[in-house]
């Protein structure tokens, strides 16, 4: 059975890339443009992988981690942010939060479904 | 100045003493008491007409406190269009290095999956039963190419529009700024200009011709201001328009591009899922390597999307910009007008709202829309 992603950022060509790089790959990828839709989206539903942007309107990627690791079914849920900051100040806000790992924009789609691969299987 | 009324105060008791004994003591104007009174009154009239123009005269010295505070404002609102200008200035730059470098990269992964597409056409097999259904997939493809590549000329054409646009951006930029110098010579000489307008209008008296000549000078200053501020926002609106349409040519060409990837990938994978193409051919591309094209393809049009967030950064800051130059423009309006202390402290507060307003923009734009930090683009860190 195809494993289910969620893929939160507020660029609809980003949405786009992502969910073409890993459609291809033979996952199903759920879209969402903010934190707060991501939110949503995940309590309606149970997903094996969120994807994340930091930069959003309405809610930010680490205050939407924050959010996921308070629900039960999202504390053991990998998290992988993919976002253009690449501070390492950011990024230990980010793990602190519960991220389980961080992507640089722009990334390479092969290595993205690598990791994907890596994370979920 | 108190010394002065009461130098004033003295100066009028000793001219009625001074009457008093002329009229009493001396023999030809005893008995004249009526003109004496009357040389008195002349006397203290004289010393009050004194007293009320010296308090005229203190009264507008006074009023160059808020103009050098007005001043002060306005050349604090320039520091800060200069901080902002040079930030759009610095953000063009960034928006034209990404865009090259996205340029680069889907004109080479288009030019190879052509190259490889059209190898594949010269050498596939001429089998009766699978010829046909090889041969029509991949004419299909070598058209959506094509078509990729057609896309890729209006790419072309469309970084070359955007690089002259950007020029004209910078350019626009500087005339901004030079603009805004002139605004700021205005403004002090304004300032200075209204100061001496109301001295002078304190001086003349009833006479006040200087003072009409002055206050021609200030209004024609001031109509001066007006146009200046007219023309800034004209240069700012045409700023903004060019990035609009730099915004609008980079998303027409990544919808057209996301498609064409799609389509490709689509068709190729057909001609690899035809057997008898892939035993036949020697030289048929592999999936890995149409992958790792379409791959850059991708990679080349999230590129192009932080092109787009970095105008939008901009367009944000230009638009902040317009609004507090169409505020100072106002400012400098009233300046020039202002002719009593509580008018020149109204300016003085619209211009440190001016101030506000863009110390709150340049907070607000202070992170940029694209990280900066160490970590190259691509990087992965699992914790």
């Amino acid at each position: 059975m195809s494993k289910n992603v969620l893929a939160i950022d507020d660029s609809a060509s980003i949405r786009q890339m992502v969910n073409f790089t890993l459609k291809s790959a033979g996952y199903v990828v759920v879209d969402a443009v903010d934190g707060r839709d991501g939110l949503a989206r995940a309590k309606a539903q149970q997903f094996d992988l969120v994807l994340t942007d930091q930069n959003m309107p309405h809610m930010d990627g680490i205050a939407l981690i924050r959010a996921l690791r308070e629900l039960p079914a999202y504390q053991r849920t990998p998290i992988l942010m993919l976002t253009t900051e690449s501070s390492d100040e950011m990024k230990s806000q980010g793990r602190a939060a519960g991220a389980t790992g961080w992507m640089v924009k722009p990334f390479d789609p092969l290595k993205l479904i690598e990791v994907v691969r890596k994370v979920i299987g | 100045m108190p010394h002065c009324s009461v130098r004033l105060l003295v100066l009028g008791c000793v001219w009625t003493l001074l009457s008093a004994v002329v009229f009493t003591a001396v023999p030809e104007f005893a008995g004249r008491m009526w003109v004496g009174m009357g040389a008195v009154a002349v006397g203290w009239a004289g010393v009050l007409m004194l007293a009320t123009r010296r308090r005229t005269a203190d009264e507008a010295a006074d009023d160059g406190m808020p103009m050098a505070s007005l001043e002060a404002e306005l050349a604090s609102c320039m520091d800060g269009f200069e901080v902002q200008l040079q930030a759009v200035e610095m953000e063009s730059s960034q928006m034209l290095g990404v865009l090259a470098e996205a340029v680069d990269q889907l004109s080479e992964g288009f030019e190879t999956l052509h190259a490889s597409v059209k190898s594949l056409q010269r050498t596939a097999p001429m089998r009766a039963d699978d010829a046909g259904a090889c041969r029509s997939v991949l004419q299909d493809a070598v058209a959506v190419l094509d078509q990729v590549l057609a896309t890729e000329a209006t790419h072309g054409h469309a970084s070359q529009t955007l690089t002259v646009l950007t020029e004209a951006l910078t350019t626009r930029t500087a005339q901004a700024s030079a603009l805004l110098g002139e605004v700021n010579a205005i403004a002090k000489q304004s300032g200075l200009l209204a100061l001496n307008a109301s001295i002078e209008a304190a001086r003349a008296g009833a006479a006040g011709r200087e003072f009409v000549l002055v206050a021609d000078e200030v209004t024609a200053l001031s109509n001066r201001t007006e146009e200046f501020s007219a023309q800034i926002a004209t240069v700012l609106g045409a700023m903004q328009a060019l990035v609009g349409d730099a915004r609008a040519a980079m998303d027409a060409v990544k919808v057209q591009n996301t498609v064409g990837v799609r389509d490709v990938k689509t068709q190729v994978e057909q001609y690899l899922a035809v057997p008898a193409s892939i035993d036949a051919t020697d030289s048929a591309p592999p999936s890995p390597v149409l992958d790792a094209q379409a791959a850059k393809m991708v990679e080349a049009l999230q590129f192009q999307d932080i092109v787009a967030q970095i105008v939008g950064h901009v367009l944000e800051r230009v638009g902040g910009m317009r609004e507090a130059l169409a505020e100072l423009g106002g400012v400098a309006h009233d300046a020039a007008l202002a002719r009593d202390a509580k008018a020149v402290g109204a300016v003085c507060q619209r211009a440190e709202r001016i101030g506000q307003s863009l110390r709150a923009l340049a907070m607000h734009t202070a992170k940029p829309p694209v990280g900066r930090g160490a970590t190259p683009g691509g990087s992965i860190e699992l914790f």
